[in-house]
């Protein structure tokens, strides 16, 4: 059993809309261990970017409503932490993180060089912890300097003195996600939250994020939480995988074994969903739920083939379903190992 | 004939004769420093009842070409030739009579509806530009395609923001099949769908084809779904059509190491991962500067000198099979 890094425990949120209030977690349990890659897969709107933003602590005060539950990080409950201690000490220097988006997540106005000298002068390694800004000496800045330059050198970006000197736009879509990872990289992180790093970018171009990503996973040693609606990409990095639908988490299960035998059925059908030459292309009937009068029990339960009275009534719980592999359903998919393809 | 399509010329329903589309590259004062190759002598046909899928990475000239066949863009030297007609450049409103038998989806369907309509009156406009259809006639024309894409009814008094991205996806093809087109541009059809819901929209892109008797230029990036629909596929790199050839046949046995790549660097569950293996080091260059002779040659990694001299040909050197690659020729 590999220690668990992060460990969320019945987390709930809701969001209030002009509707009413949209559950839009509902008691997700969820964790990573130490140095583990996590795939957190699910369709858009089931919760994978506010489960992100949760552990971030970046949710918008007056809209999110936090019903229970804890996320504990390092053995602390964020959810417990002071505003103004996330900020100093958690985020951005524990947990960092790697939007979804390279295009805008950079100041246009501003050098790229600047902007990494902004980021270390607050959560560079060496910065005192919870003090504010103080002026540091030659010494931290020549030393934040080299490590930045060692840095854009692993991520492997040609010219590292030059990209510095570069603004935004100058620089194309796959080195910008590569300069954010290296951003997300430089306060020596524990944990690295990764939003659907590759889905703006091309396919070969994501082939080499991916590669670099996990390369670095391992070297450094820090455990990644990976959100993606792509199945195809969480196989390729994740050594585990959690899915998601309407706001509960479904499944949980190390990468091989979630590929050969799925045991959930909407983890079976959404596999099946992805277009295959030999299968031919099956859907999932119906629709997703809206989140603010949700399915009772199990929110899969109007769609699901294998669905009876007891799945509406309520929430199935936790049902193992091999090491380390989590269901949480009544009627599992029977564990037939066939060859995944 | 440079990809050997003189003998299926015949039954080719739109066909491109060395299209070219440069976009001019201004400086701060607007003049003109060089030129951005979009589509740089493409050749290609699309035969009456296939799919065709233009596959490639963004910037390599595949919208463009979608918009070129469609008079978007004029092209800057090349001939479009659809239906045995030359198209290429058509007065407005010989262009108008056209637009009922060619038509396009455009990448996002949302901002292709307008706001303010209700998706009824967005589906009556064709007919009533196109057809002398009166009021009633254009109704039930409207429900039948409605009940074809798999729309309930009642969405025609609903607002583009009132339903979902793919039912409004359904949207804008009812809109355009509503005119019985022949040939439909899809451009990046499936993207920014969720995995379940493209599922049942490459369905929907069958059975039309079947009930409409339709032809598909299919635009993507998605490789899995191309493979997974489309009859014959056409890879590009950089504004040139680098490999042409039946789906199987160029998914099984790539020839262009541009397509080797794009290949390996689809994950494929349950087969070895390509972050282990993947072998493409690099970016594409600057589209408005680029290199001699063939563009991937500063990524290749079977590159040989010869590569820098000349721009190699698409040559079919297998039935229904071509490619523009120097070794692949020489080889053969």
């Amino acid at each position: 059993m590999i220690e668990p890094l992060l460990d969320v425990r019945g987390l709930e949120i809701g969001f209030h809309t002009d509707r009413g209030l949209a559950r839009v977690l509902d008691q997700v349990n969820f964790s990573i261990g130490k140095g583990e890659i996590v795939g957190l897969v699910g369709e858009s709107g089931c919760g994978k970017t506010t489960l992100a933003r949760a552990i971030l602590g970046v949710l918008p005060k007056n809209a999110a409503q936090i019903g229970g539950g804890e996320v504990i990080f390092e053995g602390e409950d964020l959810l417990k932490k002071h505003p103004s201690v996330l900020e100093a000490e958690i985020r951005g220097r524990r947990i960092t993180f790697v939007p979804q988006d390279p295009f805008t997540s950079f100041n246009p106005v501003f050098s790229i060089g600047a902007q990494l000298e902004e980021l270390m002068k607050w959560k560079s390694p060496d910065a005192d912890v919870g003090t504010g800004f103080r002026f540091h000496g030659r010494n931290r800045r020549r030393s934040d300097r080299d490590r930045v330059m060692e840095l854009l050198r692993t991520v492997q970006l040609p010219d590292p003195a030059g990209i510095l000197r570069k603004y935004p736009h100058e620089v194309s879509g796959g080195q910008r996600q590569r300069l954010m990872i290296a951003m997300a990289l430089l306060p020596e992180p524990r944990l690295i939250i990764a939003d659907e790093p590759t889905t703006a970018l091309d396919v070969t171009i994501q082939a080499q994020i991916l590669k670099l990503l996990r390369r670095l996973a391992t070297e450094f040693g820090v455990s990644v939480l990976f959100t993606t609606h792509d199945l195809g990409t969480a196989y390729e990095i994740c050594d585990r995988i959690t899915v998601m639908y309407a706001g509960q988490e479904v499944e949980s299960a190390p990468s091989d074994e979630f590929f050969a035998a799925p045991r959930h059925p909407y983890t079976k059908r959404l596999l099946e969903s992805l277009p295959s030459r030999e299968r031919g292309i099956s859907g999932i009937p119906g629709s997703i739920p809206g989140l603010v009068a949700p399915p009772s029990g199990c929110r899969f339960h109007p769609r699901c083939d294998f669905a009876t009275a007891e799945c509406a009534k309520s929430r199935p719980g936790v049902t193992d379903a091999g090491e380390r592999h989590m269901v949480r359903c009544y009627h599992p998919v029977a564990a037939k190992r066939e060859a995944a393809e | 004939m440079k990809d050997g399509m003189t003998v299926a010329q015949t039954d080719a329903l739109l066909r491109l004769e060395g299209v070219k589309k440069y976009f001019p590259i201004l400086n701060d004062w607007k003049r003109r420093t060089g030129w951005l190759r979009a589509l740089d002598d493409v050749t290609l046909s699309v035969h009456k009842g296939e799919i065709l899928g233009i596959v490639g990475e963004s910037g390599c000239g595949k919208s463009t070409l979608g918009k070129t066949v469609m008079g978007i863009h004029p092209p800057t030297a090349g001939k479009i030739i659809f239906d045995g007609n030359d198209i290429t450049n058509l007065k407005p409103y010989a262009a108008r009579g056209l637009r009922r038998q060619l038509q396009y989806t455009y990448q996002d369907p949302g901002a292709s509806l307008d706001p303010r309509w209700k998706i009824g009156r967005a589906l009556d406009e064709p007919l009533v530009i196109h057809t002398e259809l009166n009021r009633a006639e254009r109704t039930a024309r409207v429900r039948d395609i409605l009940d074809a894409v798999g729309l309930p009814e009642g969405h025609l008094d609903l607002y583009p923001h009132e339903i979902s991205g793919g039912q409004q996806r359904r949207v804008g093809l009812a809109r355009i099949l509503t005119l019985h087109p022949s040939l439909i541009v899809l451009d990046e059809p499936t993207s920014g769908l969720d995995v379940s819901v493209q599922a049942t929209i490459l369905n929907l892109f069958l059975d039309l084809k079947k009930q409409f008797d339709l032809t598909f230029v299919f635009i993507s990036h998605d490789l899995s779904v191309v493979r997974m629909i489309c009859d014959r596929v056409a890879v590009m790199y950089l504004g040139k059509v680098v490999e042409l050839g039946d789906t199987e046949a160029v998914f099984s046995n790539p020839q262009h190491p541009y397509t080797r790549s794009l290949l390996a660097a689809i994950p494929q569950i349950g087969k070895g991962r390509i972050i282990e293996n993947f072998w493409l080091e690099g970016e594409p260059p600057d589209p408005g500067n680029l290199p001699s002779g063939c563009c991937f040659r500063t990524r290749c990694p079977i590159a040989v000198a010869g590569c820098a001299e000349a721009v190699p040909p698409l040559i079919e050197h297998k039935p229904g099979h071509s490619d523009a690659c120097l070794l692949s020729q020489t080889n053969a």
